[in-house]
């Protein structure tokens, strides 16, 4: 660019300049320390305005006393004196929403953090919302497709949905809501929902590889990660979920899906219990203050389905709480567990004996999801779900070595089977109509005279196999939603035939 | 029962309002000894000061903090002095971070006319 051209557009810029000299109401830092600060004045501030210390950081107004007004300091609180003027704004705590937010990487008050430039928007959400009311809503309707068989058969999540991860730490919670939003390219662009990865409290290195992931798989296109990392004060990770739920609610207004990762609340919590210790505000048990509870739900509570009337949008929470030493009967835990639509619950010891996602088919419920279920998946799902109940009540019978019956060997073949099935690698999301059909060989017993060994082999040979020679197939249950009877039987055939071609591949392999 | 610095001044000095020669010892007898009953003597000097905040607000007292960037002209301040009218209690300060013009605070309300502040201004404009 030509010198002169931007000295010319600077002078430009300075002579429309008029600088207005107005009142301003202000008060002054009594205390700082810790992320906090007491501000005396200031009278006739609002909760949660943003207040202005200095020249570039904020704060906001949480404690309103007599004479002093507690804030927490959205930024860097060691620029902060004792003495420095504080302005108030007379603005509620607001964050830029939009599409231009959509692929990018930003913080929690909206500033970009990927070094992709400003974040073009005018529209702006403040980060404290009531929930839409009952009237507005609707019940959930739509499946959400993680492509984790075990969730999308027998945990199944709607939009609109809240669905708990719950696990202790290292256990694949994280791993979960990866392929759940890689799993969204699958989804036709018109109703691919946006998803908003929330991290709180996470090491940079997890989020940086994280996005990295994202981007090489093409899921950074409908995705915004709002980064709340472990090197960043309370009072940022403390907002740091409300503000991506404001920017998920924008879509929802539009009439769109978004679906929203908070990675985790157990940190969020925490935060919050030092920002209210250093607030003075009185602790309760384990220290945390007594609105912990009103905490989360007020923010779960923001998921929702709305009606036609009302645009049909949705917003769907999928929370994470990490457990100490698997202990789901804590305070947070429990808390989250009451206020959500159900848990997905891993466990370690699962996880160590290899089946991996290791979800606790038996402590793992969703209340509302299976009304969001495709038919196709309903009729395989049932079995699958009574198959594995049955296997849980005899695999006990399975290390006495017992001697049984062939009708209860039988049920825990299928029953090994079954789980075998269900195991799947990470970063590998799988197509619901390709679930439905392996989780159909299993449960018809189709699987029965495979050795365990070979499962994985088979499952991914037949599905290699169905794409390659009977796609149509596969369209036919992915256009319908439905497995009607004239298709399983044709399923049935093809899978007859290929357990022959296989058989003979292995055998000659050996 | 536990009593803020604004209480406790507020009490003392309604009590010493109209009151005759020979009591005010007294009372700061029994003021004394009630801080000391109640474990409160930590907060004397911050009563104090509630104390003086209180007599500036029943005399009708303004506080007026005035920053200028050089000396600020004696006409000035008592143009200033009529402009607000009550019983102003001038303070005058140099900054010369200031650059130019001036800065008034009343109380809670701040003029800042500066020119420090006005180049602020632009640069948030600019950015």
């Amino acid at each position: 660019m030509d010198k002169d051209f931007i000295i010319q557009q600077l002078k430009k810029q300075i002579e429309g300049f008029k600088a207005e000299v107005k009142a301003e109401k202000v008060g002054r830092v009594v205390r700082v320390g810790d992320g906090v600060a007491i501000v005396a004045g200031l009278q006739d501030v609002m909760v949660s305005e943003m207040l202005e210390f200095g020249g570039s950081v904020y704060g906001l107004a949480l404690n309103l006393e007599e004479d002093t007004i507690g804030t927490i300091i959205l930024g860097d609180y060691k620029q902060i004196k004792e003495g420095d003027i504080v302005k108030s704004t007379n603005r509620i705590l607001q964050v830029p929403v939009g599409d231009a937010l959509v692929g990018r990487v930003v913080n929690p008050l909206g500033e970009p953090l990927d070094g992709k430039g400003d974040i073009k928007t005018d529209k702006f959400y403040s980060i404290e919302k009531v929930a839409p009311r009952v009237i507005t809503r609707e019940s959930v309707n739509t499946p959400l497709h993680t492509g984790i068989k075990a969730i999308d058969s027998i945990i199944p999540i709607g939009r609109g949905q809240r669905e708990l991860i719950i696990g202790d730490r290292q256990i694949g919670k994280t791993a979960l809501v990866i392929d759940t939003i890689i799993n969204q390219l699958k989804e036709p662009k018109e109703t691919r929902p946006i998803c908003i990865y929330v991290s709180i409290g996470q090491k940079e290195s997890k989020v940086a590889k994280i996005i990295a992931r994202f981007q090489e798989t093409g899921a950074m296109e409908y995705t915004t990660v709002v980064v709340a990392s472990a090197a960043d004060p309370a009072p940022l990770l403390y907002i740091a979920p409300y503000a991506g739920c404001a920017m998920g609610e924008h879509f929802m207004d539009k009439g769109k899906d978004a679906v929203l990762f908070y990675d985790d609340l157990s940190k969020h919590a925490w935060s919050y219990r030092q920002v209210s210790l250093l607030l003075r505000r009185p602790p309760g048990r384990e220290a945390y203050p007594g609105d912990i509870f009103y905490l989360h739900s007020r923010l779960l509570e923001r998921a929702a389905k709305m009606d036609k009337k009302h645009g049909g949008g949705s917003l769907t929470a999928l929370p994470i709480i990490e457990t100490q030493a698997g202990d789901i009967s804590s305070y947070i835990p429990t808390n989250v567990i009451s206020i959500t639509d159900g848990q997905i619950y891993l466990e370690p010891e699962l996880f160590y004996q290899g089946i991996r996602p290791a979800l606790n088919v038996g402590l793992s419920v969703s209340r509302v999801g299976s009304a969001a279920q495709t038919k196709a998946m309903k009729k395989v799902a049932g079995k699958l779900r009574l198959d594995l109940a049955q296997y849980r009540e005899l695999a006990a019978f399975v290390q006495f070595g017992a001697e049984l019956d062939k009708a209860t060997q039988d049920r825990i073949e299928r029953g090994k089977r079954v789980t075998e099935v269900l195991k799947q690698k990470q970063y590998v999301p799988m197509a619901w109509e390709k679930q439905v059909v392996i989780i159909y060989a299993g449960v018809n017993g189709y699987l029965d005279d495979i050795p365990m060994d070979n499962i994985e082999e088979f499952e991914n040979k037949f599905l290699e196999h169905l794409e390659n020679m009977h796609p149509k197939l596969l369209e036919e249950i992915h256009r319908s939603k439905d497995l009607s009877d004239k298709t399983e039987k044709q399923l049935q055939k093809i899978i007859i035939d290929f357990k022959t071609t296989f058989k003979h591949a292995v055998d000659k392999g050996h | 029962m536990l009593y803020s610095p604004k209480q406790y001044a507020q009490a003392l000095y309604d009590s010493l309002k109209d009151v005759k020669e020979g009591e005010i010892d007294l009372i700061f007898k029994n003021f004394y000894s009630i801080l000391l009953r109640n474990n409160d003597l930590k907060l004397i000097n911050k009563i104090i000061g509630k104390i003086e905040e209180i007599d500036k607000e029943e005399r009708g007292v303004v506080e007026v903090e005035v920053t200028g960037a050089k000396e600020i002209d004696k006409d000035l301040v008592s143009k200033l002095r009529n402009l607000i009218g009550k019983k102003a209690e001038i303070k005058e300060k140099v900054d010369p971070g200031l650059i130019g013009g001036l800065k008034i605070q009343i109380n809670d309300l701040l003029i800042d006319g500066s020119i420090k502040a006005k180049l602020n201004k632009l640069k948030r404009s600019l950015i």
